[in-house]
């Protein structure tokens, strides 16, 4: 019951929320004279979502394949760095910089490449994503996998652990929390490679959606799209946040140690 | 818990070696790979035949790079400053901000969300709406490289103070320590290494957060330079700017790597800094 | 730590392998073509950009079926700029490609095998566009001003063309880089005094938000005068499938009239191929454009689509003199007439 009555208040939060921010957008474009192209007022952006609803969908859902994907192949690249570089000095000092410099250079710059190489297909927008969201990752697992300290090493040698055990049973578990918060900002660095990825060349997806309304002075449809997106980032930000608490209630029970 | 945030906090440190031979190999390693990487381009393009207006050979735009050396070093200059600027704003910003949220719960789920939010729009989508507040000046570029880099800045420092255990903090309150003091002498410390690491982060988005500013808008700085390459189909000359985005970041990395170093072990408890020396 | 490694180290190199795997097998070949039905031939048809009103005349053509007449399958697709066109025909990634003629040369220049084989922007649609309110009517009024452009377009390629041809120095006309979706917002917000670009793409997109309001000065009145869009393939394409070359150009051809006989039902074609993307007032500006400038004076006589060696040669040498094309060759390495009837 109590989880119930939690779970309302939550709901009646959000919605007061939304509906303070919907009142002050409504009142500020009725206020002033907006042109509409660059502040609709709530209900065109209302009326835009759902006639549009389909168009919405289908477009929010190949954007949405394309972070995933992206922050998948973003995530299996920066944990595996993240472990060689832990665990071999030499990788860390030949190859990190490297990623330094790659990670600085402006990937937006790639896109016409990324284009003439695959096209309009999906594959340069996934390349797109897990490039923008890999250098964080990597950087929070590998301070996450520096926090295994030498006590815990040994407290874990000496039940029993070795190499492979204690890295996969113990120092991962260390790592979480670190490895998580990279996650995060994993999931919206992937959502701005991918809308960047359409951005620059597409036909279908929210940047394609985002750029041609954004062009046509389409107000309604812009906004529509833009807000299609951060509930769809907020969703998987969320999502991310649930499964910190299911995961590091597991540890903290193994954490008694 | 002090251990491990001390390590880590030492990690951050270390991230670009201490010691002579440390120094050293630091060094030379990075540029044996960077060689590589090198070598392998030259080797792709020799191989494939790639024409030059997709990948153009690394040893033309090492030379266009040395042709255009004085533009290419005022137009780094211009996106230095304006990355430096974003990326102080930010931190004043950001770090701030992620104590309040972290002080104050229900803020979070007030604040997070729009954050959230926010973060996940390119910023170059948004173009239309900042050239049409802001205009072209160095306002607009300020504010777009701040909300890029504040971000890991803001989450960092939330995740740092969630990291401090309810023992540690009535341990500190029932020693007497109050508000400020518990940030000093607790929060910060042990957000510290968090916020080291997000610094480093934030140091090299600033860098692409302000090219991005000057894709949106621009009549100067290395982003402009760039789009004005690409649009004259000089891939060269592109690439040579892209090295010297890529080499900012790096300086940039660097830099902040050192400052992190700095501020961790000056701002750090002294528990911690009798611990790293 | 860091003794046993070995054993991971194969571990996370399988792993990362694997990613290097996903990463590349999912790469949707452009050529692989989604239809082969009874005898036609699939192509494909690269846009210089996303669909909008300037296109209306080959969804047009597609829509009555014109090419199928021609024994033809074609795909039209969106597209990413002017280069990336050229660059995907060059490669063979695209069939055909709507691009440039700045862009095709400097393409070919660079060692693309390919050629146009008919002209569609030939009169220089390059325009100048500002708000009546802040009385700009000629080059003269530039001086002083702020102009928005989006850097390698031809608009501001050509800008200094335009203005020196009018006795302006291009020192005194300040350039502000402008993403392209911003540019018509930076206008209307007066946050420019002017912006540079298409009559086909960029000016319909303003003059449908402020009719009325809109001051337009064409290249082309100028003393500009340099072609733009055509139809480009590779050389290696037309010497191999000439008899498709020659049936793509002529269902484009019939496209194009069939818009000028009735442009209302050519735009609603388009408008009912992208209801969501495409807005009808500025689909019906960007089609009266396009169709004003298919011609010069020396091919208004001609077939649509048909080109002359000196509006060529004038391009050639305007775009030497103020684009970035390093020595021209003859206009003959650029262009053929020899696909249209």
């Amino acid at each position: 019951m109590a989880i119930i009555a939690g779970l309302l208040r939550r709901m009646l939060v959000i919605t007061v929320t939304i509906a303070l921010v919907g009142l002050v957008w409504w009142a500020a474009t009725s206020i002033w004279d907006v042109p509409t192209y660059l502040i609709p007022p709530p209900s065109e952006v209302w009326t835009a979502l759902t006639t549009s609803s389909s168009f919405f969908l289908t477009n929010a859902r190949v954007t949405a394949t394309e972070i995933l994907l992206g922050l998948a192949v973003a995530t299996g690249a920066a944990v595996a760095w993240a472990a060689l570089i832990v665990s071999v000095d030499i990788v860390r000092k030949a190859v990190f910089p490297l990623m330094v410099v790659a990670q600085s250079a402006p990937k937006e710059a790639l896109a016409p490449i990324f284009i003439i190489w695959w096209g309009f297909s999906a594959t340069p927008k996934i390349v797109m994503a897990s490039l923008i969201a890999f250098f964080p990752i990597l950087v929070a697992t590998v301070v996450g996998l520096e926090r295994f300290t030498r006590e815990q090493q040994l407290l874990a040698s000496s039940m029993g652990a070795g190499p492979l055990r204690r890295f996969f049973s113990f120092r991962i578990w260390v790592a979480l929390p670190s490895f998580l918060s990279g996650i995060r900002l994993g999931v919206t660095l992937a959502a701005i490679g991918a809308v960047l990825g359409e951005y620059l060349g597409s036909d279908k997806g929210l940047g394609y959606m985002i750029v041609t309304s954004a062009r046509q002075l389409n107000g309604g449809f812009l906004y529509g799209a833009l807000i299609s997106l951060m509930i769809m980032c907020w969703a998987m930000v969320r999502a991310v946040d649930v499964a910190e608490l299911l995961l590091l209630r597991g540890t903290r029970a193994g954490k008694g140690f | 818990m002090r251990t491990e945030s001390q390590q880590a906090a030492s990690e951050a440190g270390r991230q670009f070696g201490s010691g002579a031979i440390g120094t050293s190999m630091s060094l030379v390693l990075p540029m044996v790979s960077a060689i590589v990487v090198g070598l392998i381009w030259f080797g792709v393009v020799a191989l494939f035949d790639i024409p030059k207006y997709i990948l153009p050979s690394p040893e033309t735009v090492v030379a266009s790079m040395f042709e255009n050396r004085s533009a290419l070093f005022n137009e780094a200059q211009a996106t230095g400053l304006i990355a430096i600027t974003g990326l102080a704003l930010s931190v004043a910003f950001g770090v701030p901000l992620g104590f309040v949220i972290a002080r104050y719960k229900p803020l979070r789920r007030v604040l997070m969300p729009p954050i959230v939010a926010i973060q996940s729009i390119p910023k170059v989508a948004l173009a239309p709406l900042f050239v049409a507040w802001l205009g072209f000046g160095a306002a607009p570029k300020l504010i777009i490289t701040t909300l890029v880099t504040f971000f890991p800045l803001t989450l960092a420092t939330i995740v740092g103070v969630e990291s401090i255990t309810v023992t540690t903090s009535q341990l500190a309150r029932s020693i007497g320590c109050r508000s400020f003091g518990l940030v000093r002498y607790i929060w910060f410390p042990s957000a510290a290494p968090y916020i080291a690491a997000a610094f480093r982060t934030a140091a090299t988005l600033a860098v692409v957060g302000t090219l991005v500013a000057e894709f949106v808008g621009s009549a100067e700085g290395l982003g402009n330079l760039l789009l004005i390459a690409s649009g004259n189909r000089d891939t060269t000359l592109a690439f040579a700017a892209i090295l010297v985005v890529a080499a900012l970041g790096m300086v940039f990395y660097g830099g902040a790597s050192l400052i992190a170093r700095g501020a961790t072990a000056r701002l750090g408890s002294e528990y911690m800094r009798s611990k790293t020396t | 730590m860091h003794v046993k490694a070995n054993r991971y180290l194969l571990l996370l190199l399988v792993v990362m392998s694997l990613f290097v795997a996903a990463c590349g097998d999912d790469g949707g070949s452009p050529t692989a073509s989604d239809s082969g039905s009874g005898e036609l031939i699939p192509l494909t048809y690269r846009l210089d950009w996303i669909a909008d009103g300037s296109h209306t005349c080959y969804y047009a053509a597609e829509a009555n079926g014109y090419f199928r007449d021609e024994g033809l399958d074609v795909t039209i697709r969106e597209g990413a700029g002017s280069g990336t066109a050229a660059t995907l025909v060059a490669n063979g990634s695209d069939d055909f490609g709507f691009s440039d003629a700045g862009v095709v040369a400097s393409t070919i220049d660079d060692g693309a095998d390919i050629e146009m084989v008919a002209g569609i922007y030939q009169r220089n649609p390059s325009v100048l566009i500002s708000l009546t309110e802040s009385g700009i009517e000629g080059p003269e009024d530039l001086v002083g001003k702020t102009v928005g452009a989006s850097s390698g377009e031809a608009p501001v390629q050509l800008l200094p063309a335009y203005l020196s041809a009018n006795d302006v120095n291009p020192d005194d006309v300040k350039i502000v880089n402008v993403d392209p979706a911003a540019k018509p917002t930076a206008l209307l917000q007066k946050r420019v005094d002017a912006i540079v670009g298409y009559s086909s793409s960029d000016l319909p997109i303003v003059e449908a938000e402020a009719p009325g309001k809109i001051a337009v000065q064409y290249y082309a009145d100028y003393g500009v005068v340099t072609m733009s869009n055509g139809l480009i393939v590779s050389r290696k394409f037309a010497d191999e499938n000439p008899d498709a070359v020659r049936g793509f150009v002529a269902a484009v051809q019939r496209g194009f009239e069939f818009c000028q006989d009735d442009q209302e039902a050519a735009v609603q074609n388009l408008v009912d191929t992208f209801p969501m993307t495409v807005n009808p007032d500025q689909a019906t500006i960007a089609l009266r454009e396009v169709l004003a400038n298919l011609h010069t004076e020396r091919t208004k006589d001609k077939p649509i689509g048909y080109m002359d060696t000196q509006d060529w040669q004038d391009t050639l040498d305007t775009l030497a003199q103020y684009a970035d094309l390093k020595d021209p060759q003859a206009p003959e390495k650029y262009f053929t007439n020899d696909f249209i009837e």
